[in-house]
């Protein structure tokens, strides 16, 4: 039973997160039962066909569900974060939801579930790893101790947690991946380049001679930058696969297909 | 003339960072005093200039009235409790061996935004116009939020609950009578030091004790960044591309914004290709090997334009001025932000466009 049981999907906004967390909670799902948890819910998942269960992250309940776990009462936490100063203060403190949330998912392996967490893209997509940090420094003790150093244990473990990071190919998106790996706990079990566009060298040049007209020249100036594909990603040292650029919103099947040969190897 | 603030919002990777700073150049170059600024601890802002270092406000070469910023969480957030020390000197000893406060200025990525916002309301007075590179999506949303829910803590009674809880249960050498008046905010503070651990619940007891004393500069300091991103000052440009998925986006970012008290200014479609007409792929000259791959091109160009299309009409219904930048063959970002400058200055916005306000945005401004 030496099969991961967390998948953490981590990146920016708007990289695709949600379509690769999506293949991956299918993909766990042929081994297990697999849950997938993310901020869009069951709404990430559409009409498509899908062999796991779906759950809306809810960073509040997460809270109160960890702060009860802590306080060793659950009308106590309700009536401590229900409290009109504390509640106001808890709601600036960031990244305190997606540590709970973490948390509460570590509790939903304990029955043998694969979880996929979808996380939030929060600024560096890194907030939650510093509150990590941030409460360690704290030197908190009794549960609240124990419990973050469960957390960090099974982070720190690659056999139980997947570190999935998915990026873009573009300069400026892959300079910010670069940063965010080094700034993880540990190395990524694999980077996701999403989008990558790899067409089929046409030596555009060469057709010079049939731009002979307004319309012909501007339909080769669009072919060339068609054709202008996705530059090639620097090493990472670290597992990399490409998802190629579709027409369309990726199925999990189509994701499964272009993470396969990394995932499995 | 009235100071702007641009807010330049999107999903990531849609080229955020580019526009921003294509933006400024732009404004710059109209000639107003202009400063671009990033509140996101990763974006690229120096890389699109061609700058290294952005801590402080730094002169763009080439583009007169430029100036960028990429303000560093750690030494700003330093400054700001050492400038909060100064008002309150009594705190100097507990708060420097606060463990709470040291991991905070310690370079949090929470407090990123917090340092960043404070850092721009303290530099923009000298300038006209501010250009402001904010996190992905959602974020963006909450970095819009921000001072409000900051004010909500610092101006409402919660501060006071809290430093009143916090000077009680740190000197607890008063009287019978008062402690027991303290009773349930002393059960509290038990109950978390217990299951916490003593050490964490001095150190946020000590950090709370201190803000509820500096709270006027606090509340100066919000109000600061409140005024900057305020909807009857800030200008949201919300940035996209051409790409399918795209007019979803669009519409779930105006939705949030909504609820924020906001609306686009101005929607900027990035990477819209050019058409790739069927002439091409049937011409005799072409070889016959290419014809599948210009066909292959012409498809994928259609759905960009498509997107991009619809969009447009989004923005025409909303009333919202939109313009297309065109995509470039080129990977190099500083080359990028002079084509993107040149798009956008020709844009009707430009010349006036944005300067008439909507009136839905009044209504929502005074929110």
């Amino acid at each position: 039973m030496n099969e991961p049981l967390l998948t953490l999907v981590i990146g920016k906004g708007g990289v695709g997160k949600t379509t690769v967390a999506r293949g991956l909670a299918e993909l766990a799902s042929l081994g297990r039962r697999a849950l997938m948890i993310g901020y869009e819910g069951p709404r990430a998942v559409g009409d498509e066909a899908i062999h796991f269960d779906v759950e809306m992250a809810d960073g509040d309940a997460a809270l109160r569900s960890v702060a009860a776990e802590i306080l060793g009462s659950q009308r106590v936490a309700k009536a401590l974060l229900s409290h009109f100063a504390i509640r106001r203060l808890a709601a600036i403190v960031p990244g305190l939801r997606e540590v709970a949330l973490l948390v509460l998912a570590l509790q939903y392996t304990d029955d043998g579930r694969h979880v996929v967490i979808d996380m939030p893209a929060t600024g560096h997509g890194l907030a939650w790893l510093d509150t990590v940090r941030l409460l360690h420094a704290l030197e908190p003790t009794g549960r609240a101790r124990r419990l973050i150093d469960r957390l960090d244990a099974k982070l720190a473990d690659r056999s139980f947690t997947k570190l999935v990071v998915v990026t873009l190919g573009e300069r400026l998106v892959m300079a910010e991946t670069l940063e965010l790996c080094r700034a993880l706990p540990r190395r990524p079990d694999l980077v996701v380049i999403n989008g990558v566009h790899r067409p089929p060298a046409l030596p555009i040049d060469g057709l010079a001679g049939i731009a002979t007209t307004p319309i012909l020249a501007g339909a080769v100036a669009s072919l060339r930058t068609w054709a202008t594909p996705t530059e090639t990603t620097p090493q990472l040292g670290t597992a990399m696969c490409e998802l190629p650029r579709l027409m369309h919103r990726p199925t999990p099947a189509e994701v499964i297909r272009a993470l396969s040969p990394q995932v499995f190897s | 003339m009235s100071k702007t603030t641009w807010v330049c919002i999107g999903t990531g990777g849609v080229g955020k960072t580019t526009v921003s700073a294509a933006l400024a150049v732009t404004l710059a170059r109209g000639g107003q005093r202009t400063l671009v600024a990033t509140v996101d601890p990763a974006r690229r802002l120096g890389d699109t200039l061609g700058l290294d270092r952005l801590v402080g406000p730094t002169a763009v070469p080439g583009h007169p009235g430029l100036q960028a910023l990429a303000p560093d969480s750690s030494a700003g957030a330093r400054a700001l409790i050492e400038h909060l020390l100064v008002m309150a000197p009594s705190h100097r000893e507990r708060i420097g061996g606060n463990a709470l406060v040291a991991a905070l200025t310690g370079g949090f990525a929470g407090m990123h935004e917090l340092v960043a916002l404070a850092e721009l309301a303290r530099v923009e007075p000298s300038f006209d116009v501010t250009v402001i590179d904010a996190a992905p999506s959602r974020h963006a949303i909450d970095v819009l939020a921000l001072p409000a829910r900051l004010a909500e803590v610092i101006d409402g009674r919660a501060i006071q609950w809290l430093g009143e809880l916090a000077r009680a249960s740190l000197a607890p050498g008063r009287g019978f009578g008062a402690r027991l008046l303290q009773t349930a905010r002393h059960w509290i503070v038990r109950a978390l030091a217990s299951s916490i651990g003593s050490r964490p619940i001095n150190d946020a007891l000590g950090l709370l004790a201190f803000a509820a004393d500096v709270r006027p500069q606090l509340s100066t300091w919000i109000a600061g960044a409140s005024q900057l991103l305020a909807p009857a000052r800030a200008r949201i440009a919300l940035v996209t591309t051409a790409r399918h998925g795209a007019v979803d986006d669009v519409e779930q970012l105006v939705a949030q914004l909504a609820e924020v008290g906001h609306r686009p200014a101005l929607v900027i479609v990035n990477r819209v290709p050019g058409p790739c007409p069927r002439v091409l792929a049937d011409h005799p000259g072409l070889p016959a090997s290419w014809r599948e791959h210009v066909a292959r091109a012409a498809d994928e160009l259609d759905v960009a334009r498509a997107a991009a299309r619809a969009i447009v009409a989004r923005a025409t219904m909303w009333g919202v001025p939109v313009i297309e930048i065109p995509s470039f063959p080129t990977h190099d970002p500083v080359a990028i932000v002079g084509d993107v400058a040149n798009a956008l200055s020709r844009g009707p916005w430009f010349h006036g466009g944005a300067e008439t306000r909507p009136s839905a945005q009044n209504r929502l401004a005074t929110r």
